[in-house]
């Protein structure tokens, strides 16, 4: 129960990153006169879902490492 | 394990980055290309041309694929496409060393390239996006060259010359200038036979290109009025947590809305 919170937890944070990161790069690429699409959509939710599990669940096996006495 | 998923990433990113860029060898061949039906065939790379004509100097070619109509027009070094679908209109004029391209959605939404970058407009108009689209266009040899085609147009009434000169009304539209469509209203009601029948507009399900166009310009013009803010209020002490709180709350509620709109989670 507590691991499937946390799992949640990830892919609701990495949505949320996601909508951030693509808030500043999008207008960004726009600027730089870069094209984009409908593709950035899924491909930063994609790489940001990715990261945030990744960060939390390295994050949660370090938290759930016995400490040395 | 970490180092190697973001490694794995950004090769992705990178592949779809690379693979996104246009090559324009074709204009009128890629323009066929752009924008295929959900589920269509693949379509030929090159428009068929159906009839050729010519007005004055001008050289008129005009073809189509099922669902959409092209326009060619080439005139003294300059080169005008056309292409018409049911929900999109692209615009294209190149000559030597420059080149420019408009591309407009029924949903209200713009993009104009030129040489190879490009800029998201909102038909809306602010004038944020007018000064944008006027500095984007500024100092255009195809502009200016297209300038010289419109007048040439003006007092023509074949259809091949008026879709040009509706053109060229929309990009003059895009930059802030209504005066040409105002004065193409004219020409059109008084050449208007009494029993023409008028466009009305139908209910159409938004795509998701239409869905991204929509989010791309908000959240532009969401990063502008952040930068507003902290220039107006910065100086308050905590008014710039404020206004960044402000930001985050209107760009994750417009990401949400992206997904919701291209189609949402599947689950």
């Amino acid at each position: 129960m507590s691991r499937l919170l946390w799992i949640l937890g990830e892919v609701v944070f990495g949505v949320l990153l996601s909508g951030g990161v693509a808030a500043l790069a999008v207008p960004t690429a726009d600027a730089a006169g870069l094209a984009t699409g409908p593709w950035v959509l899924w491909a930063t939710l994609a790489a940001c879902l990715l990261v945030a599990i990744g960060a939390g669940e390295r994050l949660r096996k370090r938290r759930n490492r016995p400490r040395a006495a | 394990m970490a180092r190697r998923l973001l490694g794995g990433v950004v090769v992705a990113i990178v592949a779809l980055v690379g693979s996104s860029s246009p090559v324009w060898a074709d204009p009128v061949g890629v323009m066929c290309q752009a924008f295929p039906a959900k589920g269509a065939p693949p379509r030929p790379l090159v428009a068929i041309p159906t009839s050729t004509s010519r007005d004055g100097d001008v050289t008129f070619t005009i073809g189509g694929l099922p669902g959409e109509s092209t326009l060619r027009a080439d005139a003294k070094g300059m080169s005008f496409f056309k292409r018409i679908t049911a929900d999109r209109v692209q615009v294209r004029i190149e000559v030597p060393g420059d080149s420019f391209e408009l591309e407009a959605g029924t949903a209200g939404m713009a993009r104009l390239k030129r040489n190879g970058k490009s800029t998201l407009l909102s038909m809306t108009a602010t004038k944020w996006e007018v000064a944008k689209a006027q500095q984007f266009a500024a100092g255009s040899k195809a502009l200016a060259a297209f300038e010289s085609l419109a007048t040439a147009l003006e007092s023509s009434s074949r259809p091949e010359a008026q879709s040009v000169l509706t053109s060229f009304a929309l990009l003059h539209a895009v930059r802030g200038n209504v005066t040409p469509a105002r004065d193409l209203a004219k020409a059109v009601q008084a050449r208007q036979a009494a029993n023409a029948k008028r466009a009305a507009w139908s209910g159409r399900e938004e795509m998701p290109y239409d869905c991204w166009l929509s989010y791309a310009v908000t959240v532009g013009e969401y990063l502008v009025e952040y930068a507003e803010c902290n220039l107006d209020y910065g100086w308050i002490p905590g008014m710039v947590a404020v206004c960044t709180f402000e930001w985050t709350v209107k760009v994750e509620l417009a990401w949400f809305w992206l997904i919701g709109c291209s189609g949402g989670f599947p689950v």
